[in-house]
């Protein structure tokens, strides 16, 4: 019988030589196919502003990431059979989605519509989550709702509307939800009503601003705060600090500061004739709003105090020099919002119908502006 | 123990006595030597004279000289006869074939000298006798080795009347599986599901595959026996390494192949042996296909039309065997066996969208134990018993990784897949909630189409199958030797487990038309039994046994379950030699339990638009067939023999679905099915001689019957709209879908000798190169032709034939000695001509290719239901199609062509293709 030395010697003689044969054949294997990319990181049309979107829904609502990668907004998707607004994610310079979820936060079986995205700095996601059934015209949940990614399927509520405020007042939806810190949301407390101009008209929702509030949420029960003083509020916009907020008033061309913890309130700038300021964004040093346009403030019989507003001009404001640079672009804008880089805003725009029109008494024809109800993204790149 | 104690019939009653209820496998591991012992030049007989095998008496010969071992472990065995006052003689490497008697005769010389024994070379010839019974034809280790065949069951394949797993028409699943003595079988759903066992082919001693007139010992089966010998342990230490690759030739022929294959095995102290086997593959293209390239530029496929990606396999396979004697009588054997396959499946919905494309893993497990005893075989008749014990498990999972595979070298990825819901499944959690880690899927974004068609992506399809077949079985078998009768008797019993869960849209909650778990818990038991006799008077040998078999489901429905089933089946053999060619005829009825899915409610996809539901029935009893068997076997010359085998199968009880009422998915499965296997065998075999062997096998088949499927609905009950009455379809056989008229296939061997040739800086390159071929023709196996819209046209199913197949596969052997040890490299080739065989069409077509016709019409559809305008920033948006270059894909003009292109990538055939041309390039060492 062979001793067990000499078969480890064989054994081992074995393996050097496997092993050099290993290392003879160890070229590697042919690659399988791989799907070349279909996506595109170019706009359609690079011309400033550049027009991010070509949608037949509404596009809205943009916010960027906190990195600057990406832009997720929502995305009105009117061929689908429940014609959910989806949440979509466009590339910083424009090109094809990168995502679009959809179905949340009800299902298949429901109109649900993704709004107000706040992307937090580290990786959570709060949106507005509204639900209505494929018939119906008025979303039956309104809900805050808080995921652990910037994938919305499977957020967890955190606020259903409406609620009663500290205030009295009943806030029955929201927009422009941004991270106040990472453990505060601010959000612009709004009211709505839906109504038809004319019997066979189509139903037209009016949403006004309410307040600013503050919203914590990690504790899902707890009651929103409301911002003193900013009743009628018509936008917000965080600070360099969780301390700091910026707001806008329904009716007002000012834009004010406000430090939380002291409750002391700054102007900071006046647009004054430009007209109404609302949407304001602050970025570092430099400030967006929407500005003038056709914007109205006036008493609603049903909602009381309200601000008309079919969109403006995007100025930009320097706000250490105080300057003033109106941006501009086709149609109107609303909801501009900077890049964390402060070189970049995204706003939603309008188009302006201008509809040739025979005038019956002077036999004279005129040209019927108005503006378009589906909005599209535009990207503005600052000096 | 002796006659003169025990006698025969006592014993034989003791025997019966041991068996309870009985089993249905017991397999022959071994065999028997037999022959006759007489004086050199005289007739006179020996009678008293010992035969030892591997130097321990086996048996002294009677006053007729003649003698009988029993019970010898398949292998290279050294027998010798002596008498005092004779020489002795030894025959050196007699080779014992499991279940086969090898005739061995001795002449002894007188010798008053004590001279040294007289060695010889065995000239042993099993194919003249009579014994054998059974139609078997047999792989070797060598065989394994030589030939370009790399696994057992590709080397089953070969055998004459096999069409891939299909023995001699019948359904996947008709045979039995028998190792090392211990029956082993996935009762669950061997008809779809295959073993779940693999075994390292370096552990094998041997194997054969048995068609017909198997012995009463066998059961579980009705169309063949797989029998199979593992290896012993040698008396020294040998052991072997191999890698084979395919890296080498890149391009096509680079498959993404690696292979690892190790033996080692010997003598480890005070008798006891060990040896161990391990074989590991991956394969980046598990699966591979001869599909042409597709010619649409915008098809990645293109530039690299293959390995396909998400296609790979992974199987881990080992082996280790325990040999610890006892005594001289009595040996315990103790096996080990585990395979594992893990396989991503390429699936043309999830072509973009790779990580979604389903996965399965497929493990099991055997464990066996096994006492052998012998009587003393100098004190009377001999007795021999097994006792085995084994337990056998297997696991199946199908669903969607949890995460992306990471491969480490090659295809391995040296960890075990993970499924989303895994632990739900094998908990068998009957909740009715979507299972967590699933969401719905959508149409692909990533294709070159963009259009929302065909394509899947952004999740799986949400399916989840997991099932575990368990089994416990312990089988007695005793030999009892009367003169020259040999008298077998034994049976078994297994407890059995089955559990499975099935989930479809996981990702939904079940409800409002959605499925909820498919779950099944029961644990049947099967029990059998078996007495059978063979005699040999002269050159007739007669066999005639009796075997028994029952089992019962252990339905969860007991108000349906009816108890235990229960069948005898008869089997007889007579043999003779006549004009020096034995003829054998043989019949025998048979009988397996059905697989134990049929008594479970399935949900299936189907195409065949009859339902897809089919009704679970723990009623449903044993399928049979009796088979009757007419051979010849003759040798022509010295180095060749032929045999010509005439068979005839009755197959009765088959399970199918069974129609209910006139709504499709109103069916249960049943014991409806009957047909007929008619076929004629020839083989003809040309051993190694001269540096050059051959064998050719050809089969002429025909197989039919009511049904091919136990899924499939072939005769719709309908209501006539006049009368209102139910009316049935009358049953019409028609052929089975494994019916291959036409099956040849020729293995031939050559060996150049190792000082041929000339010589090269010492080296004579062809020399001792061995080589083998294989070529193999087939007739194409049936089909249903139907029209565009799916309707059969006008007939039966399996109306039309596929195209004939043929392959030439090549293996080319070096030995070689490096630095001292031995080994070899070798190239071995599959298909080697790249012939593009056709093994599956489609039916409206008759082709691989759809019609165009069928893709615009699909295309259009595809229109229809998704016409909406796709703008520029979509990641549907094709800047190609936009012809009028406004940033959107609008109307039919644009995104029409986009639909068809879609269509028509989809619809391009992959696996209506069969391999292409392989290679590997391998190494092996031996030691």
């Amino acid at each position: 019988m062979e001793t067990l030395e000499a078969l480890k010697s064989r054994v081992r003689g074995a393996c050097a030589q496997l092993g050099v044969v290993l290392l003879t054949l160890g070229c590697g294997h042919t690659d399988p196919f791989t799907d070349p990319s279909q996506v595109s990181d170019q706009p359609f049309d690079p011309s400033p502003p550049v027009r991010l979107t070509l949608n037949a829904g509404s596009d809205a609502e943009a916010a960027w990431l906190p990195d600057g990668s990406g832009i997720l907004y929502s995305a009105a998707q009117s061929s689908r059979p429940d014609a959910d607004v989806c949440l979509a994610l466009l590339p910083p310079s424009g090109g094809s989605q990168r995502q679009l979820t959809c179905d949340v936060p009800g299902g298949p079986d429901l109109r649900d519509g993704i709004q107000s995205a706040a992307p937090s700095s580290d990786g959570r996601l709060a949106f507005l989550g509204t639900s209505s059934t494929l018939n119906g015209e008025i979303p039956f949940l309104q809900v805050i709702l808080l995921s652990p990614s910037l994938n919305p399927v499977g957020a967890a509520q955190i606020r259903t509307f409406p609620y009663t405020a500290s205030d009295g007042q009943v806030h029955r939806t929201a927009s422009q939800l941004r991270w106040l810190g990472p453990s505060l949301l601010v959000y612009l407390a709004e009211t709505f009503d839906a109504r038809r101009a004319c019997r066979l008209c189509p139903l037209d929702t009016i949403v006004t601003g309410l307040a600013v509030a503050t919203l914590d949420p990690g504790s899902p029960g707890r009651a929103p705060t409301v911002v003193p003083e900013t009743q009628f509020a018509s936008g917000v916009s965080p600070g360099d600090t969780p301390d700091l907020i910026y707001f806008t008033l329904g009716g007002d061309t000012r834009v004010f500061q406000r430090t939380l913890s002291s409750g002391s309130v700054q102007l900071i700038y006046d647009f004054g004739a430009a007209g109404i300021a609302r949407d304001v964004h602050v970025q570092g040093s430099r400030m967006v709003a929407t500005v003038g346009g056709r914007v109205a403030f006036s008493n609603d019989p049903e909602l009381g105090p309200t601000q008309w507003d079919s969109g403006g001009v995007v100025h930009l404001v320097d706000l250490a020099g105080g300057t003033d640079t109106p941006l501009p672009g086709p149609g109107l804008f609303r909801r501009p919002v900077l890049a964390p880089t402060s070189d970049r805003v995204v706003a939603e725009g309008y188009p302006l119908i201008i509809t040739p029109r025979l005038d019956s008494i002077t036999g004279i024809t005129v040209k019927d502006t108005t503006v378009g109800r589906n909005s599209d993204l535009y990207l503005f790149t600052l000096p | 123990m002796s006659a003169r104690r025990v006698p025969a019939s006592t014993g034989l009653l003791a025997l019966m006595g041991l068996i309870v209820l009985s089993s249905p496998l017991l397999a022959q591991a071994d065999g028997a030597v037999a022959g006759r012992v007489r004086e050199y030049g005289e007739e006179r007989s020996l009678g008293g004279a010992q035969v030892l095998l591997d130097g321990v008496l086996g048996a002294v010969a009677d006053t007729a000289g003649l003698y009988r071992i029993r019970g010898v472990r398949s292998g290279w065995h050294r027998v010798s006869a002596r008498l005092i006052g004779y020489r002795s003689v030894v025959l050196d490497s007699v080779f014992v074939r499991a279940a086969a008697t090898v005739v061995v005769n001795f002449a002894l010389q007188p010798n008053p000298l004590q001279l040294e024994p007289l060695v010889v070379t065995a000239p042993v010839d099993e194919v003249l006798d009579p014994l054998v019974t059974s139609t078997e034809q047999k792989i070797t280790a060598a065989d394994l080795r030589d030939l370009p065949v790399s696994s057992l069951e590709e080397a089953l394949t070969l055998s004459a009347g096999s069409v891939g797993q299909s023995y001699r028409g019948g359904r996947i699943g008709e045979e039995s599986f028998i190792l090392d003595g211990l029956g082993v079988k996935n009762q669950l759903d061997a008809s779809s599901g295959g073993l779940g066992l693999h075994i390292p082919p370096d552990m094998l001693s041997e194997a054969s595959l048995v068609t017909n007139g198997f012995s009463a010992r066998y059961g579980q089966a009705l169309s063949g026996l797989v029998n199979v010998v593992t290896l012993e342990p040698d008396t020294n230490w040998t052991g072997r390494v191999a890698y084979e690759t395919d890296r080498p030739f890149g391009g096509e022929l680079d498959r993404g192949l690696d292979r690892v294959a190790g033996r080692a095995g010997g003598p480890i102290a005070g008798g006891v042996g060990l040896v161990a086997a391990v074989d590991l593959t991956g394969r980046l293209d598990g699966d591979p296909v001869n599909a042409p390239a597709p010619d649409n530029p915008l098809d990645p496929r293109v530039a690299e039309p293959y390995p396909l990606p998400h296609n790979s396999l992974e199987q881990w396979n080992g082996a280790a065997k325990l040999v610890l004697p006892i005594t001289h009588r009595a040996t315990v054997r103790l096996l080990g066996l585990h395979s594992e396959d893990q396989q991503l499946l390429y699936d043309p919905a999830y072509k973009y969208d790779l990580s979604f494309a389903p996965a399965q893993r497929l493990k099991g497990d055997l464990f066996t134990g096994h006492i052998h005893w012998s009587s003393d075989p100098g004190r009377g008749a001999p007795l021999l018993i097994d006792l085995r014990v084994g337990r056998f498990s297997r696991e199946f999972l199908r669903g969607t990784l949890d995460r992306e595979v990471d491969y480490k070298v090659g295809a391995f990825t040296t960890s075990r897949f993970h499924f989303l819901g895994e632990d739900i499944a094998r908990n068998q959690v009957n909740s009715p909630d979507p299972i967590p880690g699933f969401s719905e899927p959508d149409f692909s974004l990533s294709t070159p189409y963009g259009v929302p068609a065909v394509f899947l992506g952004t999740a799986s399809r949400g399916d989840l199958g997991w099932n575990h077949f368990g089994e416990t079985r312990i089988q007695l078998d005793a030999t009892y030797g009367f003169r020259q009768v040999d008298l077998f008797a034994g049976g078994d019993f297994a407890a059995q487990q089955v559990r499975t869960y099935q989930r479809v849209l996981a990702y939904l909650p079940a409800g409002a038309g959605v499925p909820g778990p498919a779950i099944s818990a029961f644990s049947p038991t099967h029990a059998s039994a078996y007495v059978e006799a063979q005699g040999r008077f002269a050159d007739l040998a007669l066999t005639a046994g009796l075997r028994y078999d029952q089992f019962d489901g252990g339905s969860s429905l007991p108000t349906e379950s009816r108890g235990a089933q229960r069948n005898v089946s008869p089997r007889f053999a007579a043999s003779t030699v006549l004009r020096g060619a034995t003829v054998v005829v043989s019949y025998g009825r048979f009988s397996q339990a059905p697989d134990y899915q049929f008594l479970v409610d399935a949900a299936f996809d189907d195409t065949t638009r009859t339902g897809r539901f089919r009704r679970g029935n723990a009623d449903v009893g044993f399928e049979k067939a009796s088979q009757f068997e007419f051979s010849v076997r003759r040798r022509i010359t010295e180095a060749v023999w032929m045999r010509l085998g005439a068979y005839s199968k009755r197959l009765t009880g088959l399970v199918a679905s069974v129609p209910l009422g006139v709504n499709p998915d109103s069916t249960i499965f049943g014991n409806a099915d009957a047909g007929s296997v008619k076929g004629l065998e020839l083989l003809v075999d040309r051993e190694l001689r001269g540096g050059f062997g051959f064998r050719v096998a050809y089969t002429l088949q025909k197989a039919q019957a009511t049904s091919t499927d136990p899924f499939l609905l072939t005769r719709v009950t309908s209501v006539d709209p006049v009368t209102g009455d139910t009316v049935h379809p009358p049953r019409a056989e028609f052929p089975l879908d494994f019916d291959r008229s036409h099956s040849l296939t020729v293995i031939a061997r050559g060996r150049v000798p190792g000082d041929a040739g000339p010589r090269f800086l010492g080296v004579r390159p062809i020399g001792g190169l061995e080589a083998a071929a294989i070529f193999r023709a087939n007739s194409g196996l049936p089909f249903t032709r139907t029209a565009e819209n799916g309707d059969t046209v006008g007939g039966l199913p399996n109306n039309a034939r596929l195209p004939w197949t043929t392959t030439l596969d090549l293996l080319v052997r070096r030995p070689l000695r490096l630095g001292g040890v031995e080994g070899g490299i070798y190239l071995d080739i599959r298909n080697l001509l790249d012939r593009r065989n056709i093994i599956a069409v489609r039916r409206e077509t008759g082709g691989p290719q759809a019609a165009p016709e069928t893709i615009d019409s699909l295309a259009e559809a595809d229109y229809q239901a998704h016409p909406e305008t796709i703008p520029y920033e979509s990641a549907r948006y094709r800047a190609g199609a936009d012809l009028n270059h406004d940033g959107y894909l609008e109307g039919h003009d644009e995104l029409f062509p986009l639909y068809r292109a879609a269509e028509a990538d989809f619809a391009q055939p992959l696996f209506t293709y069969g391999p292409p041309r392989l290679a590997r390039l391998g190494v092996e060492l031996l030691f």
